[in-house]
């Protein structure tokens, strides 16, 4: 039984919360705590950490000695393209502008998908591009530029 | 009857064609705006408050009451259609109302989000219209002690929200309750969990923390599955609200209209919680609560309900004390100054007109907002039916747009694409974001309760179980507790049992 | 929710210029200004800065014939929103108004992102106005001498809300407690619109703020105007000061319009000579008086000397409140 402990959802979100909340409790303490009457900066997330740790460790155990349900197993190209897309916009909107943040965020995430054509990702820039300017630049005046340089 | 002439007055002050176009380009250009994903009623009227300014006030109000119902509605429907929550409130919208979309009832989740909100709205009017003065009282029973219990009570529901395990929902919770520490300490203005970002020192924004969880978690884990979408695309035949839905809607619905009028009297938060409450009602009245999370009609009307009652009489504090519930009615008040009226009791007295206008335009408001978007609900369905890979880039680019306009600044970027990846680690091992994001926003507020209640009784706990209404609230969470804890430990021993036979 | 989005703005501002337009053709020859000015708020919308903003921002706009783009960047005690101001181009284009906060600030925090005053050039003091001290109703006080004899009696009993750390109220609170040998809790509160309610609702025994704003809660019953902080009598319902029960007593919270350091005299001076013909205008002073407040357009050294006096007296009040930078 033990070799498929690592496909119990119970068991990495029981982890996940254990060290969440340690992590938390263990940040905290650089803080001041203070009194009950004058609680200081410190002690409310002191709690929450001692409290959620606490409850990660009973969600762990719960998962190593029941079972429970399965993980689902995560698309991990998906996954990490659409991220990286959203970094790539961030990373080009000002340095370059939109006219290639979009662009290469759209075509960053439509690789993920299967439908994926040339074509298809070019047309949606251009879409897309059209959109921004008339919704975002032209009506609601947002200060984000078209092209930066 | 006096509040009928009240009424009257206002009817005539609402219906001049000038108000009632003021009106509908407010719910229009509101609806528009909202729809954007990123954009709530609050950062809606704060751009569109200038317009205003040079109209009268009555038409002025009017007008922003009309973007404000408009911009909620519009959010409402993102989170419907792409499981998208602009702002807390319609964190509940996405829960059931994206599922219903999903199962091809894309049209009916409209329709009763809007028939629900109306209804609601026409309810609470009245309510305003007949007891503003008394009603306005109710605010100041409320103090830390009572602030706080209300909190754990709304929490306790939050764990309800989740239609998995609890005892995860209680961890999601405290996540989100760590989460939302982030920022400067009201208390001693430390900034805690800042990393040396100042930008973070006013904490982490929402809107990236739940587009990261929701919307783009959602795309993430959605890519693969396009076919399957395109399998429950609605048929446009039946995207009206049919005879069963309706009848399933409607005891919700009067429900949610109840507990959102009266939260919505409460400062801070009231109106928020009313939509998480509502859900949590209807999953324990529930005759089959499993749907929940899965499409239940009553999980969508009842909270809808609420939250639009709620921003309904959130009003009242602000008329008939001048007192700003939430940000919306601190730019409500704004807009008086800006023309001369000072609110506060006596608006009633020195410009009926304008007090009695409002709440007539208020019930306008409602209603233009189910003329105006009924007769949209086929072009928002079909919006669904376009071939998953044309939207999700769509989505993304918006959003990432959205994002930076909040404050000009990339760094709500970042955290989405972050909150992303934390959320596919959420959807892995089956926690469920919805109540993360509760404890998210009623974090703080929490924290700031409870110390407050403290300094005030000197340290003495026993400060939470002096008042009433303060018994009365932790009491109805710990049943609430009890009532969700029994059947999942019998569940999880049944379940325990049929792994091992 | 996090900070507001302005977006419609412009299109608000493209309206507005059309009615500008021709005040603005005679003032294109002039270098400044070039383009649109930002004005930062370093408070959330709708509050009782975004209310004096207003009055001289429209006709800012009018006599310079250039949008003036009101902005709201709320949050620590206004730091954020100067932050903002002290990265800005110093050419007058970006401004700020402040509050006394400014002052208090760098004595209350740690890690600013900017250093006060240096990062700064005072343009001008727009108001100064004196805070009211309302009292729940429920407290049996009829004067502040009653006040101040019960909190001697009973050190630490009565409680008082503050907006939150290094806010002019939590001075004023300091220098009551310092000066009448007194021993009031604070309570803080996060923004001043939280402390009055509870105060009105019986859950605290009273705050420190703008009249205004103690007003409503005056005229509803659930407050007492018991005392103000500035000289003489105040408004209709002749509030005393707290002067006459504590001689030389004095708190007043002020206004300012701040550039970045940089910006070049020409152009202070000009927003200078500007805003003292507009406070000159009688409407401008009815629009202000409504609201008990005066309006004052200093030069900008006198803003310059006043920011500096007013730093001397927040450090020696933060000092004996017994407060460090944190």
């Amino acid at each position: 039984m033990f070799f498929r402990l690592n496909d119990k959802a119970d068991v990495e979100a029981g982890l996940f919360f254990t060290l969440f909340g340690g992590l938390t409790a263990g940040l905290s303490l650089q803080y001041q705590m203070g009194t009950i009457a004058a609680m200081g900066p410190g002690m409310f997330p002191l709690i929450l950490g001692i409290m959620l740790t606490a409850i990660g460790l009973t969600i762990l155990a719960k998962g190593v000695m029941a079972g429970g349900e399965t993980i689902r197993s995560l698309p991990l190209k998906p996954a990490f393209l659409i991220t990286l897309s959203l970094l790539v916009f961030a990373a080009l909107v000002l340095a370059v502008g939109l006219v290639a943040a979009v662009p290469a965020q759209v075509f960053i995430a439509l690789w993920a998908s299967d439908h994926f054509t040339l074509k298809r990702a070019i047309a949606l820039s251009i879409g897309l591009l059209l959109f921004c300017y008339l919704v975002f630049i032209y009506f609601l005046g947002v200060a984000v530029p078209m092209i930066a340089i | 009857m006096e509040f009928l002439n009240h009424l009257g007055l206002g009817f005539e002050a609402a219906l001049s064609l000038n108000n009632l176009t003021f009106c509908f380009i407010g719910v229009l250009v509101g609806t528009a705006i909202g729809i954007l994903p990123g954009l709530g009623p609050l950062a809606t009227i704060a751009m569109l408050l200038p317009l205003t300014y040079s109209l009268d006030p009555v038409t002025g109000l009017i007008m922003i009451s009309g973007i404000y119902y408009g911009a909620q509605y519009g959010g409402s429907t993102t989170a419907i259609l792409v499981n998208l929550p602009g702002e807390s409130s319609s964190v509940v919208s996405c829960l059931d109302g994206h599922q219903m979309a999903r199962n091809g009832r894309a049209g009916a989740a409209l329709a009763i989000a809007a028939i629900g909100s109306f209804f609601a709205g026409t309810i609470a009017t009245m309510l305003i219209a007949a007891f503003s003065p008394v009603l306005a009282e109710v605010a100041f029973l409320f103090g830390p002690v009572e602030y706080f219990a209300m909190m754990v009570l709304g929490l306790t529901a939050a764990t309800l929200l989740a239609h998995g395990s609890f005892i995860k929902g209680v961890a999601m919770v405290l996540t989100g309750l760590i989460l939302g520490l982030v920022g400067a300490d009201i208390n001693s203005g430390t900034y805690r969990f800042t990393f040396g970002y100042f930008s973070l020192t006013e904490g982490i924004e929402f809107v990236a923390v739940a587009m990261g969880l929701f919307a783009f978690t959602d795309i993430v884990t959605n890519i693969r599955g396009d076919q399957a979408r395109d399998v429950t695309t609605p048929s446009l035949r039946n995207l009206w609200v049919n005879g069963k839905e309706a009848k399933e809607a409607a005891l919700p619905v009067v429900r949610g209209t109840a507990i959102g009028s009266v939260l919505g009297l409460l400062p801070g938060g009231g109106a928020m919680i009313s939509s998480f409450a509502s859900y949590a009602i209807e999953k324990r009245l529930a005759k089959r609560p499993e749907e929940f999370g899965h499409g239940a009609i009553a999980g969508l009307a009842g909270p809808e309900a609420a939250n639009n009652a709620g921003a309904q009489t959130s009003f009242i504090p602000m008329l008939t004390l001048g007192i700003p519930s939430n940000g919306v009615m601190a730019l409500m008040i704004g807009a008086l100054m800006v023309h001369n009226i000072a609110p506060g009791p006596y608006v009633m007295v020195s410009n009926p007109e304008v007090f009695w206008g409002l709440i007539a335009s208020m019930w306008i408001g409602n209603a233009m907002l189910v003329v105006l978007n009924l007769p949209l609900i086929p072009l928002w369905v079909r919006l669904i039916q376009v071939h998953y890979w044309i939207l999700y880039p769509i989505i993304l680019t918006v959003c990432c747009v959205g994002l930076f306009s909040i404050e000009n600044s990339l760094q709500p970027i970042y955290f989405a694409a972050g909150f992303t990846l934390v959320g596919c680690l959420f959807w892995r091992f089956r926690a469920e974001a919805a109540p993360l994001l509760l404890g998210f926003i009623l974090g703080p507020l929490m924290e700031e309760h409870f110390r407050r209640a403290l300094l005030l009784s000197n340290g003495d706990l026993a400060i939470f179980y002096r008042s009433p209404l303060s018994i009365v609230m932790l009491s109805v969470a710990a049943v609430m507790c009890l009532v969700i804890l029994l059947p999942q430990i019998r569940r999880s021993r049944s379940v325990a049992f049929t792994e091992n036979a | 929710m996090g900070k507001i989005i302005r977006k419609l703005r412009l299109a608000a501002i493209f309206a507005m210029v059309s009615a500008f337009s021709v005040a603005g053709a005679f003032a294109q020859n002039a270098p400044y200004p070039a383009k649109p000015i930002k004005l930062i708020i370093p408070y959330a919308p709708g509050g009782g800065t975004d209310a004096v903003a207003a009055v001289f921002s429209d006709k800012l706009a009018r006599k310079f014939g250039q949008p003036v783009v009101k902005e709201n960047h709320a949050g620590s005690n206004s730091v954020l929103g100067t932050a903002l101001l002290a990265d800005a181009a110093p050419d007058g284009h970006t401004l700020l108004v402040v509050t006394g906060a400014i002052a208090n600030n760098p004595f209350l925090y740690a890690k600013l992102p900017y250093k006060t005053p240096e990062s700064f050039v005072p343009v001008s003091i727009l108001t100064t106005y004196p805070f009211v001290l309302g009292i729940r109703s429920g407290l049996p006080f009829k004067n502040m001498q009653e006040l101040i004899d019960y909190a001697k009696a009973n050190p630490g009993k009565l409680t008082a809300g503050t907006p939150g750390r290094g806010a002019g109220a939590q001075l004023a609170l300091g220098l009551l407690n310092k000066s009448a040998g007194i021993q009031i809790r604070e309570i803080p509160f996060k923004g001043a619109g939280d402390s009055l309610n509870n105060v009105a609702g019986g859950f605290v025994d009273m705050v420190f703020s703008g009249y205004e704003t103690v007003r409503p809660f005056v005229e509803s019953g659930k407050m007492k105007a018991f005392a103000h902080t500035g000289t003489g009598a105040l408004g209709n319902e002749k509030i005393p000061a707290i002067a006459d029960t504590i001689p030389g007593f004095e708190y007043q919270n002020w206004l300012a319009l701040i550039a970045p350091a940089g910006t070049p005299a020409a152009v202070t001076d000009k927003l200078n000579g500007t805003l003292k013909e507009i406070f000159a205008e009688q409407d401008t002073k009815d629009r202000l008086a409504g609201q008990n407040i005066m309006g004052i357009a200093s030069s900008s050294t006198e803003a310059k000397s006043y920011l500096a006096k007013e730093m001397t007296t927040s450090k020696a009040v933060i000092e004996s409140m017994g407060l460090k930078p944190e």
